[in-house]
């Protein structure tokens, strides 16, 4: 398991609240809403895998196929 | 992993530079309608207390006008003075098309513009002045609002840039 995609979300969760501060401070709440969905989604892009293959484990653990 | 770090700052100072550009915009606006208000003026004066004729005021008052107004002006004096087939207000309109898309030229001060130029030169001194002043008006407003929009928002471009460079390296990384 590669410890690097932990940091890689940290990186980018820091990266959307300073996006976020700055877009609130200019006064575009939705562009601000919009980019936390954005990064929102980013992130799940990067974990999707790793979530498929918890999945996976725990319906092989559990014998559930 | 060097070539990977040298493309990440390659993106993110690009990224910056269109951030620097865009908030320059805002800037360039301001530039913009002070040197249109300048020519204005000038051209006030040499319409109302001088009575020059319309081709040469025009190129007088003109003559150091810097930013994206330049060529309009320049376009007119020389439609003009070649004394082809048209009349002012049409010179004006063909001229004003070109900066139609202009991103330093808002559609507010762009409209003024065109307004201002069908009644210029077809009434008396009076009306003209007082033309003059609606129009010296409106730009003025216009001005106030375009350093309203740039503090808003210039800051937030600059901004915008550095961390949406930030954001494709470390997503890319």
């Amino acid at each position: 398991m590669n410890i690097d995609i932990i940091f890689k979300i940290a990186a980018v969760g820091i990266l959307i609240a300073v996006l976020n501060q700055v877009l609130l401070r200019a006064g575009r709440e939705e562009m601000a809403m919009l980019t936390t969905l954005a990064g929102v989604v980013v992130v799940l892009l990067m974990v999707v895998n790793l979530i498929n293959n918890l999945f996976n484990s725990i319906k092989s653990i559990f014998r559930l196929y | 992993m060097l070539m990977k770090i040298i493309s990440s700052l390659l993106i993110i100072i690009c990224c910056s530079l269109l951030g620097v550009h865009m908030s320059h915009r805002y800037t360039q606006r301001i530039n913009n309608i002070r040197e249109l208000r300048n020519v204005l003026s000038q051209l006030e004066t040499e319409i109302v207390h001088y009575s020059t004729i319309l081709a040469h005021a025009i190129r007088k008052s003109s003559k150091s006008v810097k930013g994206d107004w330049k060529p309009v002006f320049d376009n007119i004096v020389e439609a003009l003075e070649s004394r082809m087939e048209y009349s002012l207000s049409e010179v004006w309109q063909e001229s004003l098309r070109s900066l139609k898309h202009n991103p330093n030229i808002h559609k507010a001060e762009y409209e003024i513009m065109q307004r201002f130029g069908l009644q210029l030169g077809n009434s008396d001194k009076i009306s003209q002045e007082k033309y003059f002043q609606l129009t010296q008006e409106q730009l003025k407003i216009e001005e106030n609002s375009a350093r309203e929009e740039r503090l808003k928002y210039s800051r937030m471009y600059y901004n915008l840039g550095i961390l949406l460079g930030l954001g494709i390296a470390i997503i890319l990384f």
